[in-house]
């Protein structure tokens, strides 16, 4: 077995344990309220969607535009191409990779980047637990439910790519929910940008960020030289300690001017600090995309 | 040179590095230490963060302290520092000098015996009292140890000469105590002990006696002409080699080794040098054999001593030995007599098995018979009358039918003791009579004779008894022939009827025999041992010294080189037996340095001590440590939490201290052989492929388990073996699986499983590939017809369908592993072989160890092409198999067992 898919498989299990004590998560979106009632969200039918769910014949009623025209040039008749209804219960998981997220204070401690994947890798076991279709935002092709879409998902959270265009220019279906793991470490104008972009898609969701407690906590002292993590930039402090105090309060504003960030635009920021279980946070999760989906 | 009393220094200039050490503090206070690092992903938000930034840190006081120590260190070794104690010069004290008068003297007797007389001269000339001592003394009394004038006491070491034994230190310090508990010897005396160099028991004891009268000065002779001596010779294929010894110094020294023969001729010369600070060279002579025999003594060229010399004797020159091959002896070693008997004479003797009409013509001075050997002929007997000594072992034949070749005559039909159907015990062996050439050998009490050959009463003389049984029943017996010797075992070569030849007392038995084989008569007084010629000190043969006395024959084996046993040459009868100075497992050690109160220096001067190499050492040391302290300032050492300067030694302790890591793993030598062979184990060969060892493992686990359940054999749990390192001879099967990749066998390992087959070993060769054999289209298996090109396999066929393997325990036709249908090959002819008509080998593909394999709840562990049922038919031929191995062609009588009774008339 290569290393890669053991990765993948050590984080799935966590996630699915953090998951396991949830209750399945059940949709309450009022939009799709009638068609609960026929199963899983009832969605296997013909409707509005970009999907294609069946060729059907041409019924007066359906209007010329509405012919395939590739479809019927094949045969004697007529045909519709319908597509698949897609209700916006779908749930998009993204989970940052740069370099910064790859950064672990202790051999104890995860990165930054696995506890997210954990955390999103839960949330993804128990949205299809619950009959929703989860996608990782700018990498799956298409959002699936069930085992598969779990496997699928939790395979890209762990191994993929996590680039920040996904961010930048969402591809996703309109009324999505999201749920984008990263640690904000870029200033809150920029996410703010990045947040607008969601706007025209009437998208919203669920902030997760992510924190190494050394980030948080400044315990160093003496002669230190901090280095960025992909290595461009450096800072030499001749006594760490004194730079704690106006550290925690830069810390503490940048906390802030993202908490305001959210509240503005609609979307539940979360903290999670990776010596902490993720259970707390995924179950914040839950309770946050209960009130969306 | 500059000298600061007893401490000089050979290149004083460059102590003015000492001067530098004020400019490096300065410099090693202005450098700080690195910083640590640090990954910090938030780095913008500590952007301008206040800080007191750059101000240079110092460095902490203790590292500069440290290293200011380390560079004066490298400044003073540089200087190259010297210490000579000068040497207390004490005018008026009485002068005790000492002499190690042994052997180890001989070499520099001279330079010993010039310095002793140099200070009995300068006491001579203060008018100083002086007493004489030696440790080598031949115990005759003489003067005792004593003050007296020097003049007197140089006189008497005027006419000392070395004496051809060791130094008796542990002896000398007693006679001193006792001479000082007498008052002859008063306190504050100025003690000179003239030694040879050497450590020997009692050195310590000695210096502490001498401790306890004055101040002690030991004068060593320099390390380069310090006494060699020579160990016992030993024969190799050939000639012989002989170990040179020292005692370790630094310096590289060369030696030459001479043997000589009776005439004092050189038959050969080697050199060998001692590489530095070795104690041992070996010296490799070469000789034929004939050659070799007539070797009287080894001597180290130009060294004169006794210890240099190793006389040769009886046990040297290696009587040729012809043992009288016997029919159908050659298949089982352990069950064939003559295996026995040639082990036992090996070490003593050149050994040719032949048939008897090669042995008569070659010029054999002994013929061993056994009893399968057993014949009657003039020739034979001629051979005895000619001066040959005929060594027989009883038997079934011999019990049966007498012959003349015999020195008493025997009763037929033996006697059995200790058999279900008899009411003796077995019986012990006797002690040996005086008279007996076994006289001094220690009958072992575990020997129990079982069986013999009686003599007719009348017959067996009692000079013709040699051993007894403790109820006075002859074990051997011998008689003269002519010029010559008939001895008869009343017990078999092997271990048929008594224990005898399992002991150690059988070999020998044996060499007291052959040391007839020149046509000896036996002893005649009392056997006792007395010296015929004597090595004086410097290793020439000469006359007995007037205190050797003659060594009783049961004393003769502890009998150590001493004033009344010379080393020499000795006799009993016509037996010769060396007694040499140096024995097997020998060495020897300087004199220690370290002796209470003595300053040990040479003969030359005082031995100075320099200081220069362990203080780089110690600098070397410390630069290490060093780093590890800059490192752990640079915060890279992040693995040690509680890691602060007083951690620093602990570690560097911990650094130094390589512990060697056991071999747990190795299975070696007797180990291996006990747990092997104290139990009825199955065996597995090692791939080197884990899982496929794991599963011959579990696979064995299985079918010992369902044989134990099935069957009266019981098998312990099965062990892995690698051929190529352990020997195998002690299982009855043997699950070999092949891999398409495996090796050719090396040639050792290929003689170990030609010997297992030939022993009567079972191998099952399994390829494991009967789903894939189709795929090599009748191609052979790759790794099988490596490994088989490398045994002696003889022909294969497939199973016959009435072979014994398909009939002895289950009634079988076909042998399923895990893989059905495919063909199983044994020999095609075995009746040819030693193996009494069973097959040595089984090769199939099948894959039984997967069909066997349990794990330890006793669950089967692989799945089987055909189900449950063929899991039961595997684990059939599993215990027909070990049936087979255990039990050869027995079934196969069996089968026969119908036919036999119809043909009987039942």
């Amino acid at each position: 077995m290569n290393p890669r898919a053991d990765r993948a498989d050590t984080l799935r299990r966590a996630g699915e344990a953090a998951a396991a004590a949830f209750p399945p998560l059940m949709a309450e979106a009022e939009r799709i309220a009638a068609t609960v009632a026929q199963g899983v969200h009832g969605r296997r039918r013909a409707g509005i969607g970009e999907t294609f769910w069946e060729y059907r014949h041409h019924r007066p009623e359906d209007g010329a535009a509405a012919i395939d025209w590739r479809m019927s040039a094949r045969t004697q008749h007529l045909f519709v191409r319908e597509n698949e209804w897609e209700a916006a219960n779908t749930v998009w998981l993204w989970r940052d990779g740069s370099a910064s997220m790859q950064f672990s204070s202790s051999r104890n401690l995860p990165t930054k980047q696995d506890r997210a994947a954990v955390c999103l890798i839960a949330i993804a076991a128990l949205l299809t637990r619950g009959g929703e279709r989860v996608a990782v935002l700018g990498e799956s092709l298409a959002p699936r439910a069930g085992q598969i879409g779990l496997e699928r998902v939790s395979r890209r959270l762990a191994l993929g790519e996590g680039g920040m265009l996904s961010v930048e220019s969402p591809r996703m279906a309109r009324h999505g929910v999201a749920v984008l793991a990263s640690d904000f470490l870029d200033p809150p104008e920029t996410w703010a940008a990045r947040l607008a972009r969601f706007a025209p898609l009437e998208a919203k969701g669920v902030l997760l960020r992510v924190v190494d407690p050394m980030e948080e906590d400044f315990p160093y002292t003496g002669r230190t030289r901090f280095e960025a993590p992909d290595g461009t930039d450096a800072l030499l402090f001749g006594r760490a300690q004194e730079a704690r105090k106006a550290y925690r309060k830069r810390w503490a504003a940048h906390g802030a001017a993202l908490a305001a960030l959210a509240r503005r635009t609609g979307w539940t920021l979360l903290t999670h600090r990776t010596d902490r279980s993720p259970a707390q946070t995924v179950l914040a999760m839950h309770q946050a995309l209960s009130g969306r989906v | 040179m500059l000298t600061l009393g007893p401490l000089a220094f050979a290149a004083p200039l460059a102590l003015l590095g000492l001067l530098l050490l004020p400019v490096l503090w300065r410099l090693l206070r202005a450098t700080p230490p690195p910083p640590k690092r640090a990954v910090f992903p938030p780095l913008r938000l500590l952007k301008d963060a206040p800080d007191d930034a750059e101000t240079p840190h110092h460095a902490p006081w203790w590292l500069i302290v440290f290293r200011l120590g380390l560079a004066a260190l490298v400044i003073l070794a540089l200087a190259q520092p010297v210490w000579r104690p000068g040497a207390p010069e004490d005018a008026d004290r009485p002068l005790l000098l000492v002499i190690d008068d042994g052997w180890a003297s001989a070499p520099g007797w001279r330079e010993m015996r010039r310095e002793g007389e140099r200070r009995l001269g300068q006491a001579q000339s203060a008018g100083r009292l002086a007493a004489l001592a030696f440790t080598a003394p031949d115990g005759t009394g003489g003067a005792g140890i004593r003050l007296s004038s020097a003049a007197d006491a140089r006189r008497r070491l005027d006419a000392a000469e070395p004496r051809p034994w060791p130094a008796a230190r542990a002896a000398a310090a007693e006679r001193i105590a006792a001479a000082q508990a007498a008052g002859d010897l008063p306190p504050g005396l100025t003690v000179v002990w003239i030694s040879d160099g050497l450590d020997g028991p009692g050195t310590r004891e000695l210096a502490r006696v001498l401790n306890g009268l004055g101040d002690v000065t030991a004068l060593t002779p320099p390390a380069a002409r310090g006494a060699l001596a020579l160990g016992p010779p030993q024969p190799t294929a050939e000639g012989f080699t002989v170990p040179v010894l020292r005692a370790p110094t630094a310096d590289t020294r060369a030696a030459a080794v001479v043997a000589l023969g009776d005439d004092g001729r050189a038959l050969a010369r080697a050199n060998t040098a001692f590489e530095p600070r070795s104690d041992r060279a070996e010296a490799r002579l070469q000789l034929p054999l004939d050659l070799r025999n007539r070797v009287a003594a080894v001597r180290i060229e130009g060294a004169a001593s006794a210890g240099a010399v190793q006389l040769t004797d009886d046990a040297w020159r290696r009587p040729r030995v012809g043992v009288i091959d016997a029919p159908g002896e050659d298949g089982q070693p352990l069950l064939s007599d003559l295996h026995y008997v040639q082990r036992a004479m090996e070490p003593h003797a050149e050994l040719w098995r032949e048939s008897l009409d090669t042995l008569i013509e070659a010029d054999l001075s002994a013929l061993v018979m056994v009893d399968a050997a057993r014949v009657e002929d003039a020739r034979i007997a001629a051979f005895v009358e000619d001066g040959g000594v005929l060594i027989r072992f009883a038997g079934p034949r011999l019990a049966a039918r007498g012959d003349s070749l015999t020195p008493v005559r025997l009763r037929e039909g033996g006697r059995l003791f200790g058999g279900a159907l008899a009411w003796d015990e077995p019986q012990r062996l006797a002690p040996f009579a005086d008279d007996s050439p076994f006289a001094g050998l220690q009958p072992d009490p575990e020997a129990a004779v079982r069986r013999q050959v009686l003599a007719e009463p009348g017959t067996a003389t009692a000079e013709r008894v040699w051993a007894r049984l403790s109820d006075g029943t002859p074990l051997v017996t011998a008689e003269r022939r002519g010029r010559g010797w008939i001895v008869l075992f009343h017990v078999t070569a092997g271990p048929d009827w008594s224990d005898l030849p399992l002991t150690g007392l059988y070999p020998q038995m044996l060499r007291r025999v052959l040391g007839l084989a020149r046509g000896a008569a036996p002893a005649a007084n009392g056997g006792a041992w007395s010296i015929e010629t004597a090595l004086d000190a410097s290793g020439r043969l000469t006359d007995p010294p007037a205190t050797a006395r003659p060594v009783p024959a049961e004393a003769w084996d502890a009998a150590r080189p001493g004033p009344r046993s010379p080393a020499g040459l000795w006799r009993v009868g016509a037996a010769a037996a060396a007694l040499n100075l140096i024995g097997d497992g020998d060495t020897l050690t300087a004199l220690p340095v370290d002796l209470p109160g003595v300053r040990v220096e040479g003969m030359d001067g005082v031995r100075e001590l320099r200081f220069a190499g362990p203080f780089l050492a110690i600098a070397l040391v410390l630069l290490a440590l060093d780093a590890l302290v800059a490192l752990m300032l640079a915060g890279r050492l992040p693995r040690l939490p509680a890691w602060r300067g007083g951690g620093a030694a602990a570690a560097l302790a911990l650094g130094l201290i390589v512990l060697p890591a056991p071999d747990a793993g190795a299975q070696t030598g007797d180990d291996f052989a006990m747990r092997a062979a104290l139990e009825v184990r199955f065996a597995f060969i090692r791939t080197g492929d884990s899982a496929i060892d794991a599963r011959s493992a579990a696979g064995l686990r299985g079918l010992s388990a369902e044989v134990t359940r099935r069957s009266a054999i019981e098998p312990e749990e099965a062990m892995g073996v690698d051929v190529e390192r352990d020997e195998i001879l002690f299982f009855p099967l043997i699950y070999w699986p092949v891999t398409p990749d495996a090796p050719a066998l090396s040639p050792v390992a290929a003689a170990r499983v030609s010997a297992y087959l030939q022993s009567g070993g079972l191998i099952l060769f399994d390829t494991q590939d009967a789903g894939a054999e189709a795929a090599r289209a009748g191609g052979a298996h790759p790794g099988l017809a490596r490994l088989l090109d490398s045994v002696d396999v003889p022909p294969l066929a497939l199973v016959p369908p009435d072979h014994v393997l398909t009939r002895s325990f289950y009634l079988l036709q076909d042998f399923p592993g895990r893989w059905s249908g495919g063909r199983v090959w044994v020999e095609a002819d075995p009746d040819g072989a030693s193996r009494d008509g069973t097959s040595g080998v089984v090769i199939g593909a099948a894959d039984w160890a997967a069909a066997w394999a349990i794990d330890e709840r006793g669950q089967p562990l692989s799945p089987v092409e055909g189900g449950e049922r063929q899991r039961e038919m595997a684990r059939r031929f599993g215990v027909n198999l070990a049936m087979y191995a255990m039990t050869g062609n027995y079934k196969a009588d069996q089968v026969h067992v119908p036919a036999l009774l119809e043909r009987l008339g039942q």
